[in-house]
């Protein structure tokens, strides 16, 4: 059996769906789309399996989540519907309810909140509203756990009966055209859906152009005589009914005041007190998870524990089994160091989930995207993008994942492209390094390196906005603001534990299978025309050193096309700070320090500042490193789109980087060539594609979202 | 009058809803004629307003699109 919960945001939804399965459910993405999908088995009875709808406020193709959850009811036919309403404001959620009855999918109406309407001594005729609904109700308390005889009420469900409700001059139409739709299901709400020329059910359901004409010449008759349009004319209907059924059902009603909520938003929302009140929570969220229990927690893992606990530990058993060379070395640097490399960032990953669940809960997350919006929006982003930006000068994973606070699909994706392009702490190590090489460790380097990494996200921002995939009516921002509260502490565990989980399991096995990859690629190789592994500075022999002899001229506009400089950036892609180490190990320093600076001499040598500058530019914006990309992965949930970030992100560090080399080389150097000409170009390129004005035709975006 | 040029905490009624892009989305959110809202708060990026007992955020373009007027609906 089947059973799906439906129901508007903030109404308890997620609660319920807890409370109903427990630990007995599955988190992923709906197909194609960064929305979440929840599932579960109920506790009681394994074989019924409940999905969570996203929290909506209508059946209308206007979001995303509108459109997933009444293509899931559509399309998987569920056996039954919760519809999940908040008692203490019927009036609202009874506009979803209409349209779900409008189904004729046998549906029971769980009023949710019974503790606080007790307490508010408010009552509901629950007899009265089954009778007007022609559903089953039971009052319920998600939070409390109290869910009555809710899962029986579902198993005695019949299909709940078409109902005429609304005025009889738009039943009449309704019917008109429900009887063109001869045998298919959910005649009624297809029927509304046609009268509203609804694209997408048209669309889906292969309406015949006849029908459609009817329905037209229908809303017109109708849109005359009231002066309004159709769509319009149903949704006032809706509530003109709605408000004649709660008129009787309310046995006493609690009258609203100024709540605690609305204080605390004159205060956090407040024209002059919004944004220091921003920044100081942004400062502790980056101060707890970044600087200083973050990287505790990290630094632990990745030196401690898979420093001196266990990879020491693994070497002696492997010393004392006699393991051969390679399987150790496999064992020790490529499965154990892969798998210190998924695990290091977990701890920083949950403390920040911690965090954004607090805050999530708490209701401050509304706002942020609220007070920031308008700012953000400018660069095709969205209020909310700036907490995986700020979380990403930490660590890209934890900040990609980040992103999941943000509802619209293409602000999330326009996040998830950008936010790595902020040099997050494994990038410092490279900043250190060219600074102290090359720029005797000036202090503008690393300024200049946010600098580049903030101006990269404006204009990637300006510039993907006028894509195709991006393009649109930015959507007018409204949104509801949940009211405060205390968040609980099983719901901010629960939340980090499927985030947390969720990462370890997807992001893991993309990261553990390329540090499994580079491991071989550089350390084996020829020599002598014979096969075999290498010693730690035979790197120059290896599979990397020799793919990189292949490919390093592609460095060449860039400043740095030597084999070298090309094995240091692919192995940057394991983890940033690598780029260091690898210089080490060329030049014949295994045990350098963080920055390098025992071969600082040697590197000076092979490179000007402007091409050094260009290398450090070029390896902060291209793609990040694997365990990143394995977070993009998972967040985007779509292959395509992984490979599209990744590549605009290797492309764009490409251009940034040719061009310091270049114009820097005249500039400095005073040498003007060909390749000057074509920073030139790529420099117009880049000008024209931030001024463009976009082609103004509509288009359908890949979420499908309306503008 | 446009939304934005109500007061704060006064009971308004809707007179209605001007042509938008989220002009059907606005009503599915209860923005309809005769419906009583109220300003909780103006800021710098839009408007908090009540609107069927839940706390709307919405953007100053959004707000002048929605027309008022001063009294209670249900009283008149």
């Amino acid at each position: 059996m089947k059973i799906a919960l439906v129901g508007n945001p903030n109404s308890g939804k997620t609660t319920l769906f807890n409370a109903l399965t427990g630990s007995n459910q599955y988190v992923g993405n709906w197909p194609g789309v960064t929305v979440e999908k929840k599932s579960g088995k109920y506790k009681g009875d394994k074989s019924i399996e409940i999905i969570d709808l996203p929290g909506i406020y209508s059946l209308s193709p206007y979001s995303l989540e509108e459109v997933i959850a009444r293509n899931y009811i559509l399309d998987e036919k569920p056996d039954a519907i919760i519809n999940i309403v908040d008692g203490t404001n019927l009036e609202r959620n009874l506009y979803l309810s209409t349209q779900v009855i409008d189904l004729g999918i046998p549906m029971v109406m769980a009023i949710n909140m019974a503790d606080v309407m007790e307490k508010r001594d408010e009552k509901i005729d629950t007899k009265k509203l089954e009778k007007e609904l022609g559903v089953k109700c039971v009052l319920i308390s998600a939070v409390k756990n109290e869910l009555n005889n809710l899962m029986e009420t579902l198993r005695s469900l019949k299909p709940s009966e078409e109902r005429a409700y609304l005025s009889d001059d738009v039943e009449e139409a309704i019917q008109d055209i429900s009887s063109l739709l001869k045998d298919k299901d959910f005649k009624r709400f297809i029927a509304i859906k046609v009268l509203e020329n609804d694209p997408k059910i048209i669309e889906k359901e292969k309406i015949e152009p006849g029908i459609i004409s009817r329905a037209k010449e229908l809303a017109l008759g109708l849109g005359q005589k009231y002066d309004d349009d159709i769509e319009s004319i149903i949704t006032s209907k809706r509530y003109d009914f709605i408000s004649k059924v709660t008129g009787n059902i309310y046995i006493k009603k609690h009258s609203a005041s100024e709540s605690i909520s609305d204080k605390i938003d004159k205060i956090v929302t407040n024209r002059i007190l919004a944004l220091p009140i921003f920044v100081l929570v942004m400062t502790l969220v980056y101060y707890i998870s970044v600087t200083t229990v973050g990287t505790m927690a990290t630094d632990w893992v990745n030196d401690v524990l898979f420093g001196e606990i266990i990879p020491p530990a693994v070497e002696s058993f492997l010393t004392s089994v006699n393991c051969v060379p390679w399987l150790s070395s496999l064992i020790l640097d490529g499965i154990v160091a892969g798998l210190g490399a998924i695990l290091g960032f977990v701890p920083q990953i949950l403390i920040l989930f911690v965090l954004l669940a607090l805050l999530e809960e708490c209701g401050y997350m509304a706002r942020i995207a609220f007070i920031m919006d308008r700012i953000f929006r400018k660069f095709g982003l969205s209020g909310k993008s700036f907490i995986p930006m700020l979380i990403g000068t930490g660590c890209g994973v934890p900040g990609i994942m980040a992103s999941r606070t943000i509802e619209n699909e293409r602000d999330r994706r326009m996040t998830i492209m950008t936010t790595t392009f902020i040099p997050c702490s494994a990038k410092l190590p490279i900043i250190a390094m060219i600074a102290g090489a090359f720029f005797n460790g000036a202090w503008w380097v690393a300024p200049s390196a946010y600098f580049l990494g903030v101006a990269a996200i404006i204009v990637s921002g300006i510039i993907l906005k006028k894509t195709k995939p991006f393009l649109g009516e930015v959507a007018p921002f409204v949104m509801e603001l949940p009211a405060y509260h205390i968040p609980t502490l099983g719901a901010v565990l629960r939340s980090t534990w499927e985030r947390g989980f969720s990462f370890i399991k997807k992001a893991g096995t993309i990261i553990f299978l390329s540090t499994i990859l580079i491991w071989f690629v550089t350390n084996f190789g020829f020599i002598g025309g014979q096969f075999r592994m290498l010693d730690t500075l035979e790197i120059e022999y290896s599979i990397a050193a020799t793919i990189g002899r292949a490919i390093s001229f592609i460095f060449i506009p860039l400043g740095f096309g030597d084999w070298q400089a090309t094995v240091a950036t692919l192995m940057g892609l394991v983890a940033k700070e690598n780029l260091v180490v690898t210089y080490g190990i060329i030049y014949g320093f295994a045990e350098a320090s963080e920055e390098g600076a025992e071969f600082w001499g040697t590197l000076a040598s092979s490179f000007t500042p402007v091409s050094a500058y260009a290398l450090l530019a070029f390896n902060l914006l291209c793609a990040p490193c694997f365990a990143a990309i394995g977070a993009i992965k998972r967040e985007m949930n779509n292959a395509k789109w992984t490979l599209a970030a990744v590549g605009y992100q290797c492309l764009f560090a490409y251009a940034v980087a040719l061009m310091i080399n270049q114009f820097g080389n005249f500039l400095v150097y005073g040498i003007f060539d060909v390749l000057t000409m074509v920073a030139v170009v790529i420099l117009l390129a880049m000008v024209y594609l931030l001024l463009r004005k976009p082609k103004a035709h509509s288009l359908k975006t890949i979420g499908g979202a309306q503008d | 009058m446009p939304l934005t040029f109500a007061k704060v905490n006064e009971t308004l009624s809707i007179k209605k809803v001007m042509t938008t892009s989220a002009r059907s989305h606005l009503k599915d959110l209860g923005f309809v004629e005769g419906e009583n809202i109220s300003i909780v708060q103006k800021g710098n990026a839009g408007l908090i307003v009540m609107v069927k007992g839940v706390r709307l955020a919405l953007s100053l373009e959004l707000a002048s699109r929605i027309y008022v007027s001063e009294g209670d609906q249900n009283e008149a």
